[in-house]
């Protein structure tokens, strides 16, 4: 090809499916679209063709800027455990940006129950989830599960981006009831909402050890820098 | 003694027996593995009742009930249909997950309720594997999700509207 701009192409995650990479002109972390034609929040959106079949694919553009889980993808975690037809309890949903994202990520075969709080989130959230059939829209205090028990079933992952001091407590009994035996967590760790008097690296010590004492075992624990300041992501396994 | 278990499931309510589990040691690795395969833990767990609710109305003022503690008429004559007489003689107990609900039980049918780390593994369980009790229903996994998706947007449709009227009450 003569002039003009590299013409994008997108291949899959090397690493996670479901998961996917832009490349041309820039690279950029992408999901395939569940409801093409749509951004949901004037996040940019790549279409492609199929070499294959010849139809077009449409991708949405996954902000490591706007999502922790895209700030742990690119800055390397192993697995995230969320994957095409996994069930993911998500807590701390807000209005849903990172959850349209996860719920791409699992398709029509998986299901994300995302439970917000707030009302003035829990709106967006719902209005999302009309759109998208694999959200389970669910506005409730993530501290109280038994007041969701009828919405929820058991998962394969649970995600909190809580941003609470007792943020542990809430994985670990939002797990007792939902989490199955083997599954996994992942954890946003943003360290002054835990204790803003110690450095970064003493608080998310500690958490660790909290996460521990119910039961949920770390196995990864990875800066979000450049991304997001003074937080971390912790991923691990649950042994019930 | 025989033990029953309330489950509530968006698709309408459940009552397990669960007689043979052995309480002493839910947590050991013979047992989890046992709750981890449908067919040996159907062999201590027997689905008794499933009562579908009948209207998305029915399954909406359940949920907003139920998960506040507070108990339904579905509820009440779900479970004297279903559990044995309660009398002097009466030898069982039910297993209900909320203690709120459990006591507002207490007063509609005098029963004896129990809650402790052994039911809540059993709890686990029954999630676990409760689309497989339902097998016979012709209910599958599809179905469950969409009673979920299907009743959560009728609950948090129901909580922003209450928000809403709050919000426009003025203090006078």
């Amino acid at each position: 090809r003569m002039g003009g701009a590299p013409k994008a192409f997108v291949v899959p995650h090397p690493r996670l499916a479901g998961v996917f990479v832009a490349k041309g002109q820039q690279e950029a972390l992408v999901t395939k679209n569940m409801v093409p034609g749509e951004s949901v929040y004037n996040e940019k959106r790549i279409s492609v063709e199929d070499k294959q079949t010849g139809e077009k694919v449409e991708y949405r553009v996954w902000n490591p800027f706007r999502s922790k889980i895209a700030a742990g993808i690119i800055g390397g975690v192993s697995d995230i455990f969320i994957k095409p037809g996994a069930k993911v309890l998500y807590l701390g949903a807000a209005s849903g940006t990172t959850v349209s994202h996860v719920s791409d990520v699992v398709g029509s075969e998986g299901v994300v129950y995302a439970v917000e709080f707030s009302h003035r989130s829990g709106r967006d959230l719902v209005n999302m989830a009309k759109k998208r059939t694999n959200i389970v829209p669910i506005i409730a205090d993530a501290r109280k599960p038994l007041e969701y028990r009828m919405l929820v079933g058991m998962v394969d992952v649970v995600f909190a981006d809580v941003a609470q001091p007792d943020q542990a407590r809430i994985v670990g009994l939002n797990s007792q009831y939902f989490l199955k035996k083997g599954g996994h967590f992942m954890i946003s760790i943003k360290a002054n909402c835990i204790d803003s008097t110690n450095r970064a690296e003493v608080v998310f010590q500690h958490e660790v050890q909290r996460l521990k004492d119910e039961g949920l075992t770390p196995q990864e624990q990875l800066t979000l820098e450049p991304y997001e300041r003074d937080h971390a992501i912790v991923i691990g396994v649950y042994n019930a | 003694m025989s033990t029953f278990y309330l489950f509530e499931a968006a698709a309408g309510l459940a009552l397990f027996q669960c007689d043979s589990v052995d309480e002493t040691n839910v947590k050991s690795k013979q047992i989890q593995k046992q709750f981890s395969d449908f067919a040996q833990f159907a062999e201590v767990c027997h689905l008794k009742a499933f009562q579908p609710f009948i209207s998305a109305e029915i399954a909406l003022n359940n949920a907003l009930a139920i998960h506040t503690g507070t108990v339904t008429q579905e509820l009440v004559d779900f479970l004297s249909t279903n559990l044995p007489a309660v009398g002097k003689k009466s030898n069982f107990q039910i297993a209900i997950s909320d203690k709120g609900l459990a006591a507002g039980l207490q007063q509609y049918l005098n029963l004896k309720s129990k809650m402790n780390e052994a039911t809540a593994q059993v709890f686990r369980g029954i999630r676990t594997h409760f689309v497989d009790f339902l097998r016979n229903e012709d209910f599958k996994e599809r179905d469950y999700i969409q009673a979920q998706l299907g009743l959560a947007h009728q609950v948090s449709r129901n909580k922003v509207k209450l928000d809403i009227n709050r919000e426009d009450k003025h203090v006078t």
